[in-house]
């Protein structure tokens, strides 16, 4: 299959010498066009800092990652990132259209009406018709969000990195934000990685997910979900594949807790 | 909102009122024209305002121009050390230092390189009015959400167009506060400098007539800069509510939950 994404070896300790904290100790995996891929793992295992290494916002201490076969080492062209804190990630001196046409600034070869358009069709897509004209802080967390993930998919991505999107909002908003990120991932034809700490949300979007240790973090094991691309928050949650892969990797999440030293963090 | 406005108009007026009838009382009593009462003054502001006005003209100008001239330098300047942090670090003393400066201070060294004219006041407005921006510019650009950064390094701005699009913006609330000071600033400070360096402006009028011992003119003057500064705040408030407009509302919006 045609590989978009690619971690080899990839490490990051923060600090030097014996205070040095090594957070990522070596990840390995890939992410194929059309997939959707989560990754899972224990608390405090360094999910976000993963996914800053793999968006080129934040430099690994060692390894690669490449993008359609190219180092990254900056935020590359075609990746777009759905943040967590989606209230401080959208500018609120800007209309939501403004903030989904702002997501492409730097696509180049569309005019600036081209770049409206292109956000109302996002906006409508994530089910906003009618609050394009109005203010991110005028709308509930879930809509906000569903703002944020407009304007990853209008800026052309190839891939699109979502870091623990639902994780502040409410568990019904989450249950459809989950099936509208499904339906948008096929519509849109869209390859996604998304890091979450929610098993259930993991395995229920992904066609595969990626399980992780703890500190210092690498691959514990991957396991593929044969699901198909339809998912229902009812009958795939009572499915005897879901509850196996549920089962699986909660698990390996369990072993590697239960082995790890009392921590802080 | 509006009846509620007008109420705080009515009892706002109370006070002031009561002021003026006491000073008239003490005024008569005094019978000189070394104390004067409203009545006077308001005599004096009848025969003199379009000498006054003309005269307040020059000091708006002046004012405008230094609070511009502050606007253009320190408002990208305070961005830009947000940014640059080991420079501001640096500066971060010196602007402190210069903060605890009264602006008339330094008229004796602007008077060296600019002699008197007009672009001396300026310069020393400028002075005054660009230290409160430069502060509260440079306080919001250091302390912006990394978040905003994140946002914007992942959508591949360029720094400039980070500056421009997102840290300017992110800072306007502060930039806003810097602005009101620094428009109190600047005026106060070309009614001074008129004083200083003696040419034309309301400054100049008010000093004149007071060395001449016309209380009741001087008075008058002082009403009509007071009545300015009003205006001109108002003027700045409005201008600040409708641009700044998501800032309020948001602020509400979040106060409310």
């Amino acid at each position: 299959m045609d590989v978009v994404l690619e971690a080899r070896q990839l490490a990051k300790a923060y600090g030097v010498g014996t205070d040095a904290l090594q957070v990522l100790g070596g990840i390995s995996f890939a992410v194929s066009r059309g997939e959707f891929v989560s990754i899972v793992g224990p608390s405090g295992c360094g999910k976000t800092t993963l996914l800053f290494a793999l968006a080129g916002l934040q430099k690994a201490s060692t390894g690669t990652v490449t993008f359609n076969g190219r180092s990254v080492t900056a935020p590359p062209r075609g990746v777009a990132v759905v943040f967590q804190d989606y209230s401080r990630s959208l500018f609120p001196w800007k209309s939501n259209r403004d903030n989904v046409a702002f997501g492409m600034v730097r696509v180049e070869g569309l005019s600036s009406a081209q770049k409206r358009d292109k956000a109302q069709e996002m906006l409508e897509a994530v089910g906003l018709q009618g609050f394009e004209d109005k203010y991110p802080w005028q709308l509930s967390g879930g809509m906000q969000q569903r703002v944020a993930i407009a304007r990853g998919l209008a800026s052309q991505s190839e891939l699109l990195l979502l870091d623990e999107p639902l994780a502040a909002v409410d568990a019904q908003t989450r249950a459809d934000m989950q099936d509208l990120l499904l339906d948008l991932a096929v519509r849109f034809q869209q390859t996604c990685l998304l890091v979450t700490h929610d098993v259930e949300e993991a395995v229920y979007m992904a066609d595969r997910v990626v399980v992780l240790t703890r500190r210092p973090t690498v691959v514990d094991h991957e396991v593929p979900i044969n699901l198909g691309k339809r998912r229902d928050q009812i009958t795939t949650r009572e499915d005897p594949r879901f509850l196996a892969a549920r089962h699986d990797v909660m698990m390996s999440i369990r072993s590697s807790r239960t082995a790890a030293p009392a921590t802080a963090a | 909102m509006s009846i509620l406005r007008s109420r705080q108009g009515y009892s706002a007026l109370v006070l002031p009122v009561v002021l003026l009838l006491a000073w008239q009382v003490l005024a008569w009593r005094a019978s000189t024209p070394l104390f004067p009462g409203p009545w006077q003054v308001a005599v004096s502001i009848w025969r003199l305002y379009p000498q006054i006005v003309g005269q307040i003209g020059y000091t708006l100008m002046r004012a405008a121009a230094g609070f511009f001239v502050a606007a253009i330098v320190m408002v990208p300047l305070g961005i830009l050390l947000g940014r640059l942090k080991a420079v501001g670090s640096v500066l971060e003393p010196i602007l402190d230092m210069l903060a605890t400066l009264p602006p008339p201070a330094v008229v004796p060294i602007v008077m060296l390189f600019a002699g008197t004219g007009d672009a001396a006041k300026i310069a020393v407005i400028a002075y005054a009015a660009g230290i409160p921006l430069i502060m509260n510019t440079y306080e919001a650009s250091k302390t912006l959400h990394p978040m905003a950064t994140l946002v914007a390094r992942s959508l591949r701005l360029r720094r400039l167009e980070t500056m421009v699009f997102i840290d300017l913006p992110a800072s306007l609330p502060m930039i806003a506060t810097g602005v009101r000071l620094a428009v109190a600033s600047a005026l106060l400070v070309s009614v001074t400098a008129e004083m200083l360096l003696a040419t034309n402006g309301i400054g100049v009028f008010l000093q004149r007539q007071q060395e001449n011992f016309q209380i009741a003119n001087g008075l008058a003057a002082i009403a009509f800069i007071s009545m300015v500064g009003l205006i001109v705040n108002d003027l700045v408030q409005r201008l600040e509510r409708r641009l700044l407009f998501w800032h309020y509302r948001s602020t509400e919006t979040q106060n409310d939950r």
